[in-house]
């Protein structure tokens, strides 16, 4: 499984590299693919744009998706993952500053597999980030692509 | 005796009373036939009572065909009609009422004067009977006659006159009779009319005048003048188009209102009417046409009412809702900023602080040996703030939520959601000792979600401030308390001096320094604002040292 990327959608450097840094640090060694807006993300899983020949029949291991992004919002993204054929069953937990239950309602109602929200205590996210990384990079098991 | 008296009178010959009776009396039914009559009346018409009894009455005694003037039959016919319409007596002029001969005295007709007056008799509201009474003046009228001539005839006339001037007297007392009740019914309907006009002319809140059929008008009352300022004097005579605004008047307004009411009999509207000075005012206008007994318009009465206040009233009213409406819209928009704003209070205020967090973290583990002791110490600092800082905004962020929340009541178990409570401050402390007693079976119709977060910060509450008791002890309950049921968590933990009560409830007081007991001082705020929402109320009781009683009702 360690050959299967991670794709992280994530507009703020600073949390990408606190993420990258939380799943180093909790030994997952999985690539990781950051996008920073809405668009990209698309654009890598659909081998669009800049990820134009990329081969789509890999998919990520997980996405790990902001709500809050530019160009494109993260339920955008879910709403168009959970549409296309190819990505419909792709893990996707939403990663984000909200609790507003209308996001928690809206994600799950489009499909999310989880919704975590960031704590603002960096031993909490690590906790969080290491749960995430046992249970969707070792424990589930993904239907085959 | 009595009894006797009685059966007596029942034997009396009534029939042979009446008729024998010294006046002259014939009795008709309603269709005006001959039912009774008496010996003197037969007497002096010289008929037999089995040639009449039976017979109408103009059967009977018929007009003398040989006098093409008679008008006896006639006259009597009308006033047996009054009779029979008004129930009440009539009594006739003399009348000339020639009577037949009988064959056996050589027939033909004998010059009569009589002075009948005819009677009803009722019985439970119906006439029954009529009684013709007549006295028979043909000596009178002779002599009266006679009177226009020579003097000597005088004498016999003196001598003759005696019987009948009773009879007169009699006549002009049935007269007098009659006049009185008319002057009696004549001041009656002046009465009526009277108190009609003064009834029209006090009517102050009412204008209430007659017009003319071209709407000229013809009468003013006291409230006319006081609502259109005119006297009667300036304005009887003078066109009512007088008192509409120029431009319905131009229109014709005025007359078409006439032309309506006469078509449909009335017309009502509220409109702008104009005063003598000029002024407009409200009016509520009735006009009624009046017709005489043909139904031909003779005029209009008008009732106005000034309606003035009520209007700028209703007026007032409208433009308030227009503005509380306006006022609603402007909030509701406010309302949706605050959403918006507490929206990215919660996702842009919490990712600078995790950024602040996550690398002093970064930096004590990456670079601890580089950083002496204080400056490790400085960068925990940094991060505890931090951390404070993100615990704030997620408290601010449910003090508005309360707020904003609709309210979905239902039974919710007070007890359970206490226990629920209480088992997560123990995992996340799972070395404190402390008792808690939580009495069974306490319902209350509420916001499930909002009673666990007050639950949430009333039990945290207990729980924090007893952290330094050897023997901590937090209950929750309820009991009767200052006359009401009320819930109540209560703990033994350091409590606070009731001279600081009053800044329990706001938002960001503490009684506590942050190193004692750490927190944002917004917990207590969102208790009360949730129980204000529930319509209840709370307080508490409390001593410095001696623990802390938290009440509320719902």
């Amino acid at each position: 499984m360690a050959e299967k990327t991670i794709l992280l959608v994530e507009d703020n450097p600073d949390d990408q590299k606190l993420t990258i840094r939380a799943l180093k640090k909790n030994h997952i060694l999985n690539e990781v693919v950051t996008a920073r807006d809405g668009v990209e993300a698309l654009d890598y899983l659909f081998g669009t744009g800049a990820h134009a020949g990329r081969d789509v029949a890999v998919l990520p291991a997980v996405v790990l998706l902001d709500l809050k992004l530019p160009k494109l919002d993260g339920l955008e993204v879910l709403r168009r993952v959970r549409g296309d054929a190819r990505t419909r069953r792709l893990p996707v937990v939403i990663l984000t500053s909200s609790k507003e239950e209308q996001d928690l309602i809206h994600s799950y109602d489009l499909g999310a597999n989880s919704y975590i929200r960031k704590p603002v205590d960096f031993s909490q996210f690590m906790e969080a980030v290491r749960q995430l990384g046992l249970y969707w990079l070792v424990l589930n098991e993904a239907p085959a692509a | 005796m009595r009894q006797e008296v009685a059966s007596r009178r029942i034997s009396l010959d009534f029939r042979l009373l009446f008729e024998s009776a010294p006046g002259r009396y014939l009795v008709l039914d309603p269709e005006l036939r001959i039912v009774a009559v008496s010996d003197a009346y037969l007497k002096s018409t010289m008929t037999r009572r089995d040639e009449i009894l039976g017979r109408g009455i103009f059967e009977a005694f018929p007009d003398n065909p040989d006098d093409p003037a008679a008008t006896g039959a006639a006259n009597l016919r009308r006033s047996l009609q009054r009779v029979l319409r008004d129930h009440v007596p009539d009594a006739m002029a003399v009348q000339k009422y020639d009577i037949a001969r009988p064959q056996s005295e050589g027939g033909g007709f004998e010059e009569r004067y009589w002075s009948p007056v005819n009677s009803p008799v009722i019985d439970s509201g119906r006439l029954v009977y009529i009684i013709h009474r007549v006295d028979d003046v043909t000596e009178f009228v002779r002599l009266k006659r006679l009177a226009d001539q020579p003097k000597a005839l005088n004498e016999q006339m003196h001598t003759r006159l005696g019987p009948l001037e009773a009879e007169v007297y009699q006549r002009a007392h049935e007269i007098q009779d009659a006049n009185a009740r008319l002057q009696r019914i004549t001041e009656e309907l002046r009465q009526s009319e009277e108190m009609r006009r003064r009834l029209v002319e006090s009517a102050k809140e009412y204008a209430i005048f007659m017009l003319d059929t071209e709407g000229r008008v013809k009468t003013w009352n006291a409230g006319a003048q006081k609502i259109k300022g005119y006297h009667a004097q300036e304005i009887i005579g003078e066109h009512f188009s007088k008192f509409y605004p120029p431009q319905d008047v131009e229109r014709g307004k005025p007359s078409d209102e006439l032309r309506i009411a006469v078509a449909q009999g009335q017309y009502e509207e509220d409109g702008w009417r104009i005063r003598k000075d000029g002024s407009r005012f409200w009016a509520n206008v009735l006009i009624t046409c009046l017709r005489d007994a043909d139904g031909n318009p003779i005029g209009f009465s008008k009732i106005t009412r000034d309606l003035t206040d009520r209007k700028r009233a209703e007026d007032a009213i409208a433009e308030l809702n227009r503005t509380l409406q306006h006022r609603n819209a402007q909030l509701e928009a406010a309302n949706k900023e605050l959403e918006a704003f507490s929206y990215s209070v919660s996702h842009d205020l919490r990712a600078p602080l995790r950024t602040v967090d996550g690398f002093s973290q970064a930096l004590l583990e990456d670079y601890a040996g580089k950083l002496d002791e204080e400056g490790q110490d400085h960068l925990r600092r940094v991060r505890a703030a931090s951390q404070r800082m993100g615990q704030l905004i997620d408290d601010l962020l449910n003090l508005s939520r309360v707020t904003r929340a609709e309210i979905s009541r239902e039974r919710v178990d007070l007890s359970a959601t206490a226990r629920d409570v209480v088992k997560e401050l123990r995992a996340a402390d799972p070395l404190r000792q402390a008792e808690v007693v939580i009495a069974d079976a306490l319902v209350a119709e509420a916001d499930p979600r909002l009673v666990r977060l007050m639950l949430t910060n009333l039990l945290g509450n207990a729980w924090k401030f007893t952290a330094k008791c050897p023997r901590a002890r937090i209950e929750f309950g309820r009991r009767q308390q200052a006359g009401e049921e009320a819930y109540f968590v209560r703990d033994n933990g350091v409590g606070f001096d009731m001279a600081y009560a009053g800044k329990l409830f706001g938002a960001f007081q503490r009684l506590h320094g942050m190193d004692d007991f750490p927190g944002t001082g917004i917990g207590l705020a969102t208790v009360q604002r949730i129980v204000h929402r529930h319509g209840g109320r709370v307080w508490a009781e409390a001593a410095v040292d001696a623990g802390a009683t938290f009440y509320f009702s719902m």
